[in-house]
């Protein structure tokens, strides 16, 4: 554990060190707080707007952050800093489960500032008070970072750094798009992944109740399905030829 | 086999079956909070539909903001600005309020479909104004703009007496209009002299009105707050119904005898002028507005000076009422 620890904290520090990352958090804020500019060309509909936005940009955020580790694998592999690293005691699990812990607390901390400022930005231009459902909206939208940086470390871990980002989107836009193949679970949901459990973004827009219960089931899925997707990773990688 | 490897891949088939299992429980249960998804496009646009729908909501503000009027010359391509909004978020209430409405003069028919579909959605069951405009588009003539000969829809007064009824029914309190318009729409139905028709409706829905517990109602029955002050509106302007040039004429025998109905079932106890249904006062002998005579009431049965409301003692006489 000390060392699935280590390696994660080395990944997200390597990215919450980044000043462009936080460069890209005001942006994001000032792209919230331009939405309530929109009133007048959308006929008064700027409020569900700004709302929509900083959920969009969210997910975005996350995906940017869970991409991030595409690059970085591919990158240590090359240079052989992961050869290095699993020279010690450190297991080849233990170097994949680290760095998908780590994409997962980066990803968690900016989606969390991003969530945090939209908040603040909405309250205080319609000085109203948020919403649970609002809340929770944004909190699944943090909880999908865990499949995804799964999917990320399996794609890094097996591609060029030039082949796995584009693939991670794919696989991305994919498992939030297919939504007609939820009518076979156990392959949509077991075998590929479903990130369209997380998708609520409507529902906040709407006020629509997210229940308590189905948000423990869909946070209990993406660790279980990342857990799996990383074990099936791990046989690729203990067979990886590591200089 | 190393024990390693056994572990990872124990891990992993139990790990899979869990997150096969949690699928099997979460699809339905989201199908059921998300129950809009149905509707949706099956367009692979990665769950960004909402926010597609606010660009494409943007666009055809934009578009539609820039044109003179929507006629049959553009309205397709409003029309499809106006369907991809509602492919991608069929909640979104504006542009079936802006939008659709906007439409409703070029290409009625496509109007009533996409507000009857809009009826149908779960999430949007308490909004009144959709099927109260559905209605109003199905109670008009409407012509092409650049051809007025061209007739784009004719009246369907069943359908809209339906959609206003439905109006009626998602409001607690129904607003005036819609009851008019409800009335009106029925009244229509039902065709021949529209005074006669009117005051006909209006005594079906108060007939309704007073069933007792336990008696055969219509399912979509909806009551009108104010039935018997449009009861009496509508006995009066039967009684002296007024053609189209603003001149008195004569009323039908059938509305006469259905006012005399009305006026014995609905208003006995409401002391109204027998000649033209006005509220008469306490000790009046005569109505104020046409001089017929009337039954006094409200006076003592002494000394037939009028009571004040609620006596009861004459405050002339004294005596006991």
């Amino acid at each position: 554990m000390g060392e699935i620890i280590a390696i994660a904290s080395g990944t997200w520090k390597n990215i919450l060190r980044m000043k462009v990352v936080y460069f890209l958090i005001v942006c994001v804020w000032i792209l919230v707080g331009i939405a309530s500019m929109y009133e007048i060309l959308t006929i008064g509909y700027h409020k569900p707007l700004m709302m929509d936005v900083s959920l969009v940009l969210n997910a975005i955020a996350a995906s940017l952050t869970v991409l991030s580790v595409t690059f970085e694998i591919p990158r240590e592999l090359r240079q052989g800093v992961a050869a290095t690293l699993l020279t010690k005691s450190l297991g080849r699990t233990q170097y994949l489960a680290g760095k998908a812990v780590g994409i997962c607390v980066a990803g968690a901390v900016i989606c969390t500032l991003i969530a945090a400022g939209s908040f603040v930005i909405y309250s205080q231009t319609f000085a109203v008070t948020i919403a649970g459902t609002m809340l929770k909206a944004q909190l699944m939208l943090i909880i999908s970072i865990i499949p995804m940086s799964a999917m990320a470390v399996f794609f890094a871990t097996i591609f060029p750094e030039v082949v796995a980002p584009v693939l991670t989107i794919l696989a991305i836009w994919f498992s939030y798009s297919t939504g007609i193949l939820s009518h076979i679970p156990v392959l949509y949901g077991g075998i590929l992944p479903n990130l369209d459990f997380f998708n609520f973004r409507s529902h906040a827009v709407y006020l629509h109740p997210i229940p308590g219960f189905y948000m423990i089931l869909a946070t209990l899925w993406g660790i279980a399905y990342a857990l799996f997707l990383l074990m099936f990773t791990s046989f690729f990688f203990k067979a990886k030829d590591i200089k | 086999m190393k024990k390693d490897t056994v572990v990872r891949a124990l891990i992993m088939i139990v790990s899979l079956a869990a997150a096969s299992w949690l699928a099997l429980f979460l699809t339905p249960m989201q199908n059921e909070i998300t129950r809009e998804k149905r509707m949706l496009t099956k367009a692979p646009v990665a769950g960004l539909h909402k926010f597609l729908a606010d660009v494409a909501w943007m666009r055809f503000v934009n578009y539609a903001g820039g044109l003179a009027t929507i006629d049959t010359t553009n309205v397709d391509k409003v029309s499809e600005m106006l369907k991809s909004i509602i492919a991608y978020d069929p909640n979104f209430i504006e542009s079936y309020q802006s939008g659709i409405l906007s439409i409703s003069n070029a290409d009625p028919k496509l109007a009533v479909k996409i507000l009857t579909e809009a009826c149908s959605n779960p999430h949007l069951r308490s909004n009144v104004q959709i099927p109260f405009y559905a209605g109003f588009i199905l109670s008009r003539t409407i012509v092409d703009q650049n051809n007025p000969d061209k007739v784009l829809s004719h009246p369907d007064y069943a359908a809209a007496a339906r959609f206003f009824r439905m109006a009626m029914q998602r409001s607690g309190h129904p607003e005036p209009y819609i009851i008019s318009n409800y009335i009106r729409a029925k009244a229509k139905m039902r065709g021949g002299d529209e005074y006669y028709a009117m005051l006909a409706v209006l005594y079906e829905e108060w007939k309704m009105s007073r069933v007792k517990k336990g008696d055969f109602l219509p399912t979509d029955y909806c009551r009108i707050p104010d039935i018997e002050a449009r009861l009496m509106r509508a006995a009066r302007e039967a009684k002296y119904p007024i053609d189209e040039d603003g001149r008195l004429v004569k009323p039908s025998k059938a509305s006469l005898d259905l006012i005399a109905k009305v006026q014995k079932e609905a208003f006995a106890d409401n002391h109204l002028c027998v000649n033209c249904i006005t509220p008469t006062q306490p000790g009046d002998r005569f109505c104020s507005v046409c001089g017929h005579q009337v039954a006094v009431w409200g006076v003592c049965s002494q000394c037939k000076q009028v009571l004040p409301a609620n006596a009861n003692f004459c405050p002339s006489c004294g005596k006991r009422q």
